[in-house]
């Protein structure tokens, strides 16, 4: 167990180096740089550019600083641990180490800020919406899956799908705009332009809407584990015993199926509260989403 | 034998009212994606100045705008959006992109997917172990934040104006996709490998492509077929979104174009003019929720036919 989880998290160290590797290529290749000529704002003179450059080390190159190392070679030096720095002294070998020590870098966008700062300041809204979400796919979820098994086949079991089969088919963003362009700007029961973030009723459309797809998968998973351990031979001993009904799903049951639910509900709860990148576009919640992508 | 499964199969998938449902919506967008120019009043991307964000022409009646409402005004059924388009027309081309980007996902990932799941379950060892962490590594990454960064990078060089930029996400797609069919090939020829047919094959000197192929494929051919139709949404839904967050197919001006409109497209338009024009957004999301829906009711409808076992014991 304790070998399986080490594999596990240290299987994580390549994934995040391929994630910032690729990224950085990739943004590397995307046209435009961050100090380019920009019609609109006030023109940087070439010696300004350089010392911008310079100062955000975006003078290096790019991957590996060959030429540095190889200067210190020239120089005599043979020490690989002097070496190996010089090496790795470049615009994705430096933002790796300071990755490492806690330091995303500087913000383009906002002058004086690190990116870490932005993202801790904004997390307690995503945050926010995350724990709506959760509650509702929580509540909503499990036992409305654990009534469709129990009530196999009946109206309620056939309704539930098709609610799920909603929930998960309709992706959240479109349902989402649905909800804002109906109960939004047509009935106008929720506000759609709030600024105040700081409380709680803005968060309940769009925490609704999350925790209701969420919810659609729990169901579906809650049910399918139920159904499984209902025809098990113990379940078939507690009743024999005389259990209660009662007894027998909550005691027997509901455990054996909280197996394989407990599994896929914990990295969804992780997904939830890091942040939904599109429907706090959507709905214009402040938190971590609407950094991939800024739009009104 | 093929035959009776045939039967077998429609039989059983016509007493499935939900999957009957879809289907038959799906067979009606398909007509209306292929016959977009006989049913689109207007021109999709053609703009009617002065009749901008209109309301639906059968609301008012009488076209009020600064033009006068003389015999040949535009009929809109939709109203018009903020660049002075008619919205049921694109409505009906956006079919037409949707629709493509789902079913060329499907096929490419099927290949895809069915290729690596066959070799790396046939010849196992190292073939199936690279396989399978290259497998791990995409499942890692985390897809939309691929999606969004190479959108966002290679949507401006050559690679991304190629055709409009359907290569690169059908590329995208494809790539992020694959894992799922793979691995599901992959475990059923480790254990179809096991058993009496496949060892008959063998010992009667088949050759290894003709046990994959004739004795393996037909064996796992539904469970291909359920997973890549269930593949369709999970696409079209990427496509929407990133055309909503800006960063997906190129917009066309061309009134000739084959795939004028997306609906994601129509949806980020839709939401700036929500206050003014909120047919644009409801059409647009209607469309895909009703798409997406109909699509999984029919793969959740293949899954009951051709694996009944699943979920409903």
């Amino acid at each position: 167990m304790v070998l399986f989880c080490a594999r596990r998290i240290l299987w994580a160290i390549p994934v995040l180096f391929l994630v910032a590797l690729i990224t950085f290529t990739l943004m590397h290749q995307a046209p435009g740089g961050p100090f380019d000529a920009d019609g609109s704002r006030k023109q940087v003179n070439e010696r300004t550019l350089r010392a911008l450059n310079a100062y955000f080390g975006l003078d290096k190159p790019p991957y590996i600083n060959t030429e540095q190392m190889f200067n210190q070679w020239q120089e005599g030096d043979r020490n690989p641990f002097s070496l190996t720095p010089a090496l790795i002294d470049s615009q994705f070998g430096n933002y790796l180490l300071n990755a490492l020590q806690g330091d995303l870098g500087p913000s383009y966008r906002q002058r004086g800020k690190h990116v870490q700062d932005i993202l801790l300041e904004q997390w307690p809204y995503s945050l926010r919406l995350g724990s709506i979400a959760i509650v509702v796919m929580l509540v909503g979820g499990l036992p409305l899956g654990v009534l469709a098994a129990m009530k196999q086949n009946t109206w309620f079991d056939h309704l539930s799908r098709l609610i799920t089969t909603v929930g998960i088919a309709i992706p959240a963003f479109v349902l989402g705009l649905l909800v804002l362009v109906i109960f939004g700007t047509q009935l106008q029961w929720i506000a759609v332009a709030t600024s105040d973030w700081d409380t709680w009723p803005p968060y309940l459309a769009p925490g609704l809407v999350l925790g209701f797809v969420a919810m659609a998968g729990v169901t579906r998973i809650t049910r399918a584990a139920v159904l499984e351990v209902r025809h098990h031979d113990y379940i078939r001993t507690a009743r024999a015993k005389g259990l209660s009904p009662y007894g027998v799903i909550g005691r027997h049951m509901l455990r054996n199926a909280a197996i394989p639910v407990i599994t896929v509900l914990a990295p969804l709860m992780i997904d939830l509260l890091l942040g939904a990148i599109i429907i706090e576009a959507v709905f214009g919640v402040p938190g971590i989403g609407r950094f991939f992508c800024r739009i009104n | 034998m093929a035959g009776q499964q045939t039967v077998d199969f429609w039989h059983r998938l016509r007493h499935n009212r939900l999957a009957l449902i879809g289907l038959i919506y799906l067979g009606w967008l398909t007509v209306v994606a292929f016959a977009a120019p006989l049913l689109a009043p207007h021109n999709p991307v053609r703009d009617f100045p002065g009749y901008c964000l209109q309301p639906p022409s059968w609301l008012t009646h009488t076209v009020t705008t600064a033009a006068p409402a003389t015999d040949d005004t535009p009929w809109f059924w939709l109203g018009t959006d903020r660049s002075c388009r008619d919205i049921f027309s694109r409505l009906i081309y956006g079919s037409r992109t949707s629709l493509l980007v789902g079913v060329i996902t499907m096929l490419l990932t099927a290949g895809i997917g069915t290729c690596i799941g066959l070799i790396a379950g046939f010849y196992g060892h190292l073939t199936d172990a690279l396989l399978m962490r290259l497998a791990d590594i995409v499942l890692a990454f985390p897809s939309i934040l691929l999606f969004i960064v190479v959108m966002f990078a290679l949507r401006d060089t050559p690679v991304g104006t190629f055709m409009n930029g359907f290569p690169l996400l059908f590329a995208l797609l494809a790539l992020v996709s694959w894992v799922d069919i793979a691995r599901l090939v992959r475990s059923e020829v480790l254990s179809l490998k096991e058993r009496a047919f496949v060892e008959a094959a063998r010992a009667l000197g088949a050759p290894m492509q003709h046990i994959l192929l004739r004795h393996m494929l037909p064996q796992t051919i539904g469970l291909i077929i359920v997973a890549s139709v269930l593949l369709v949404p999970s696409a079209m839904i990427t496509e929407a979104t990133l055309a909503f967050l800006g960063i997906g197919l190129r917009q066309v001006t061309d009134p000739d174009a084959l795939f004028p409109v997306s609906w994601g497209t129509m949806i980020l338009e839709g939401k700036n003019s929500m206050n003014t024009q909120p047919w644009l957004l409801i059409a647009s999301t209607m469309a895909i929720a009703l798409t997406t829906l109909a699509v999984t009711l029919v793969g959740d409808g293949l899954r009951d036919v051709f694996d009944p076992g699943h979920q409903r014991s």
